[in-house]
């Protein structure tokens, strides 16, 4: 599959020239340094392919209304997203423990339970692309193998996108990397 | 025995109204200092029924009340869409809050000018448009507010699985793929709608849509949900507002009633007081 984004403006740089081609049966990475764009080209991609792609932001999960877990997990369920699946979110629900802290409220969880819920919710979105944006920030070890196993199924089916600095705990994975990188002001990419 | 029917409807259904319309507002913008108030909705209002009470004035003009209602209702629709379509972008909630601030502070002023120099020329000026009351509520101005809350009602009911998930916040929202824009540029323009009209037909309930749904949020939320916050709390908020208005109307002081706007000013901003001082904003 193949995305081509061909901006005139693309903030902070003054354009993107970008052509990714996306494998299943591989993670496909996008690395690039601090403030290149990575985070920016994901939205923008959720924004014009919106019923295709699930992006799992890295902004932590924010709480006006400060909901038990459970209430979330069943208020998620009932919105009936489009390719859902409820086996998805009970299996990463049991695999992340978020059964032992479902009577928690959202600002009571520690970075990586919050991360570990994002997470379950957005994985149970199983739309043609996936996009997951620093998924193993605030993850302890035990919780990235599991997220490392349960994408080696995902991506079989799925066009997965990991946007990551550290994937040595992908390493198990078959990948294809890309490089984002600015030439000219114009931000570019290329697979290594 | 009628009129004071009417006029128990009527605080009901702006009581109810203001709580609804706060709820939203605050569900929207993910912020409890966020209302009708404080994002200058209400001055707006005040400053454009100003501005044609003005025209007429100069003009010689008699406009009938239904084509002013009209007119009124025909140009706050056009500034909810405005509104909604800022809010779609990414906007600063702070920005709009302080602007807000500004804009009250400049109508105020403004109102109190303009009354100095049309009192002065001798004109007619709506001396009650910022504290407003239910004296002279007739089926007139009772009409049009039970059917803005028919649709508020109306509303819940068809967008309640986007406003349910969107109150879980904008980012699992987004993860969920529902798209909102639909269900908040309809409560946005009701809104808009709504608040032109209470001010136009009864004058100004400042803050009341901002401490109202603070108030059914803390005591049905935990209970009932969001139904507990916006159904029950609506309608509880209505029964207390008619009440006030009700204790206006039997004790009047030295022989005047004192408007249940200006009670609800005193009560609201310091409420807003109390609500910031809670929130650890200093």
């Amino acid at each position: 599959m193949n995305i081509i984004i061909t901006e005139e403006k693309f903030l902070p740089h003054r354009g993107c020239h970008i052509s990714l081609v996306l494998d299943k049966n591989k993670v496909n990475l996008i690395k690039g340094v601090n403030g290149i764009g990575k985070s920016t080209l994901a939205s923008y991609v959720k924004e014009h392919f919106f019923d295709d792609v699930t992006l799992i932001e890295q902004s932590p999960l924010c709480h006006f209304y400060n909901r038990q877990l459970i209430d979330i997990k069943n208020i998620f369920i009932n919105a009936r997203p489009v390719h859902f699946s409820l086996e998805s979110l009970n299996f990463l629900w049991n695999v992340f423990e978020l059964e032992k802290i479902s009577q928690h409220t959202v600002h009571q969880l520690s970075g990586g339970e919050n991360q570990s819920l994002k997470l379950t919710l957005g994985l149970s979105v199983k739309n043609k692309v996936i996009i997951i944006d620093e998924p193993s920030q605030y993850l302890d070890d035990g919780r990235k193998e599991k997220l490392s196993i349960f994408l080696n199924k995902l991506i079989k089916d799925h066009y997965v996108v990991v946007i990551e600095h550290e994937s040595s705990w992908l390493s198990a994975l078959p990948q294809k990397s890309a490089e984002l990188y600015i030439e000219n002001d114009i931000l570019k990419a290329k697979y290594v | 025995m009628f009129e004071e029917s009417v006029r128990l409807a009527a605080s009901f259904c702006a009581g109810t109204l203001m709580s609804l319309m706060g709820s939203f507002i605050q569900l929207r913008s993910q912020n409890i200092l966020a209302s009708t108030s404080t994002v200058g909705l209400d001055s707006l209002s005040v400053l454009w029924i100003l501005i044609f009470h003005s025209l007429t004035v100069i003009l010689g003009m008699t406009v009938p009340f239904y084509g002013q209602l009209a007119l009124g209702i025909f140009i706050f629709v056009i500034f909810g869409i405005y509104i909604a379509k800022l809010t779609e972008k990414k906007f600063n909630l702070q920005k709009l809050l302080l602007l807000g601030l500004a804009l009250n502070l400049f109508v105020g002023a403004l109102y109190s000018l303009w009354q100095f120099l049309f009192l002065a020329f001798n004109f007619d000026f709506p001396t009650e448009l910022l504290f407003g009351h239910f004296r002279f509520v007739s089926l007139d101005e009772l009409f049009p507010v039970v059917v803005l809350l028919i649709l508020f009602f109306a509303g819940l009911k068809r967008y309640w699985r986007e406003l349910e998930i969107f109150s879980t916040g904008p980012e699992i929202t987004r993860l969920a793929g529902i798209n909102h824009q639909k269900m908040s540029r309809f409560f946005l323009v009701l809104s808009s709608v709504t608040i032109f009209l209470l001010v136009f037909l009864f004058g100004g309930f400042a803050f009341l849509g901002l401490v109202l749904p603070i108030l059914s949020r803390g005591l049905w939320f935990r209970r009932f949900g969001l139904k507990g916050e916006f159904v029950l709390g609506g309608a509880i908020n209505g029964v207390m507002f008619m009440l006030t208005d009700l204790i206006c109307y039997s004790l009047p002081i030295a022989g005047a009633e004192i408007p249940v706007g200006l009670l609800s000013g005193v009560v609201g901003s310091l409420g807003l007081i109390l609500i910031l001082r809670k929130t650890h904003v200093w």
